[in-house]
């Protein structure tokens, strides 16, 4: 089933001449993991703004888990999405880590015993429960990060948008951070759509949707994808390594696959190639 | 002029004199030559950023002396003598757009220099010269930074630090949430900034490609410490001590240790894509038919 159904969406901001999304359509399945990829002004946060109805669209149709976005309901909406900005200090409020994790679930009138065991349990996940009585300002960025994400976690959404959440995050930080939302996922079927330049962020997801100058241009899986080699980055994506050892080893006359392959793939290639010469 | 930072068991504490003190650094002892890149490496919460917010005294060292160039910074000194150094120090902090508040891209880059005192007309030129600099088209100058997109709005709070002349640009993550192209630009020109005009660059990083492809010194912090320092070479030649610290290798460097698992051998251990291919070619057939 279709948990977020977007039909001929249309944007244009006020200050620019282009279309920010232009005639987008887009269906995703409960339980998917999507990636949305694109370079900086290709529309993906606008698209994300759109889906919570943090903005209003030109015209099209937003429809999640079976209601359609509108003025009226975009509040019962917003209860079944947990959203995960860039930078979060633009969403702190609390004064202190464990307030800040826990002001989603006041908001939506959860009880206090609850509240308490949710909060723990959310900072545990993400690897914060140690700081849980600091205040959020006088964290690092990643730190922050993390803190966001717990807030989320806490009020259980069933989809979860990420929009360049992970940025912060050192590689090590954020490969526990992606783990974590699978296993969320895994376990609570949750729709995740994740917007990010990282490639191993993208390589997490089901799906990967390239969107340029706010419309899509190309979707398919993260293998798929891969095998473009240098054009990931005109997609905003960086070369995944492989790409990059076979395109050095090609400059110093080694012929190379032309197929995508992934980081172990190409290690079994090299272990044959070398017993081979 | 050369501008060499020392720091001298340095120690610092948030909300220090509370009960809810956190020691942040921890007797911290380093050198920052004059015209050198030096990245700065960590976990989240390792100290990285308070340690830069010491380097235009921000932040003064609860105990310990910072020094830059003639300048010595003690729990003690006056706040009313450390303009000559802000201008010295440049600083451009994590998403340094938030920082973005005039009607015009012109405007912006000029009010740090007349901040400083300098003219409104040689502050214009002086904001010109830095928007080429960055790289920002001429026509974005009377745009209102705003209307820019998040690339280019870095790219003017980048300028707007430049525009005070400073000997030491000190950048936080200055690349974070720019996608793979601009990421490229920024580093390229924080690479000409110091080859062109000897800037002494200090760089917070956590992208490992980038400490192997352009740092000469390495700091890694942990735990409010410095843990280590050295070239990027002594940094990564260890990496279950890494791992230890939760830090990762360059990509090439870990694709190498894997290669090396399956037979390979490496005479010094790759840093870069580059040096990677270089050892392994020799050591691989031609690639005939058999394996396509």
């Amino acid at each position: 089933m279709a948990i977020i159904k977007v039909e001929h969406l249309n944007y244009k901001y006020s200050n620019s001449d282009t279309q920010a999304i232009d005639d987008v359509s887009l269906e995703i399945q409960t339980g998917d993991w999507v990636a949305i990829v694109g370079h900086n002004g290709s529309g993906k946060s606008t698209l994300a703004k759109l889906l919570i109805g943090l903005m209003a669209a030109d015209s099209g149709k937003i429809t999640i888990d079976d209601q359609e976005l509108t003025p009226e309901s975009v509040w019962q909406i917003r209860e079944k999405v947990g959203m995960v900005f860039q930078n979060p200090d633009n969403q702190f409020v609390g004064a202190t880590v464990a307030d800040d994790v826990a002001f989603g679930m006041e908001n939506r009138s959860v009880d206090r015993d609850t509240m308490v065991t949710r909060v723990n349990h959310a900072l545990e996940q993400v690897g914060m429960l140690d700081y849980k009585d600091r205040e959020p300002a006088n964290l690092s960025g990643g730190q922050k990060q993390r803190v966001a994400l717990a807030g989320i976690i806490a009020i259980a959404p069933k989809i979860l948008i990420l929009d360049e959440a992970t940025s912060m995050l050192d590689p090590r930080g954020r490969q526990a951070i992606l783990q974590v939302i699978q296993q969320l996922k895994d376990d609570l079927n949750l729709t995740v759509l994740s917007i990010t330049h990282d490639i191993n962020e993208a390589a997490n997801a089901d799906r990967i949707v390239v969107i340029d100058d706010g419309h899509f241009v190309e979707e398919s899986t993260p293998s798929e994808l891969f095998n473009h080699g240098k054009q990931l980055v005109e997609m905003g994506l960086d070369v995944p390594l492989p790409e990059k050892v076979k395109d050095a080893l090609q400059e110093r006359h080694i012929a190379v696959p032309e197929s995508y392959l992934d980081e172990r793939g190409l290690v079994d290639w090299l272990r044959t190639s070398r017993l081979n010469k | 002029m050369a501008t060499d930072i020392t720091f001298e068991q340095v120690n610092y504490s948030y909300q220090a004199g509370t009960p809810f003190a956190v020691q942040a650094l921890k007797n911290i002892n380093l050198q920052i030559k004059s015209g050198t890149f030096t990245a700065v490496i960590g976990q989240t919460g390792s100290g990285k950023s308070t340690l830069i917010q010491h380097l235009n005294a921000l932040l003064k060292p609860s105990s310990g002396t910072v020094t830059i160039g003639d300048q010595v910074i003690t729990n003690e000194t006056n706040n009313k003598h450390l303009k000559p150094l802000r201008k010295k120090v440049g600083m451009v902090f994590q998403f340094p757009e938030n920082q973005l508040f005039e009607e015009t891209v012109l405007k912006d880059i000029a009010f740090g220099p007349q901040n400083f005192g300098v003219s409104e007309a040689d502050a214009n030129e002086l904001a010109k010269r830095m928007a080429g600099e960055v790289g920002l088209d001429e026509s974005l100058l009377s745009r209102s930074p705003f209307d820019l997109s998040g690339g280019q709005m870095r790219r003017v709070a980048i300028a707007g630090v430049l525009a005070l002349e400073p000997e030491v640009l000190v950048l936080d993550e200055p690349t974070a949430g720019l996608d793979p192209r601009g990421r490229l630009e920024i580093m390229q020109l924080v690479t000409r900034l110091r080859e062109e005009q000897g800037l002494t660059i200090v760089l917070i990083t956590h992208q490992m490609d980038d400490v192997a492809d352009y740092a000469d010194h390495v700091l890694v912090m942990g735990h409010g410490e410095l843990l280590k320092q050295g070239t990027p070479r002594e940094i990564f030649s260890d990496p279950e001590w890494l791992t230890a610290h939760q830090l990762g290798l360059p990509s090439a460097t870990r694709f190498a240790y894997e290669l090396q698992q399956a037979g390979f051998e490496f005479e010094t251990m790759p840093l870069t894509v580059s040096e990677l291919a270089d050892e392994i070619a020799p050591q691989l057939g031609k690639g005939d038919d058999r394996h396509e």
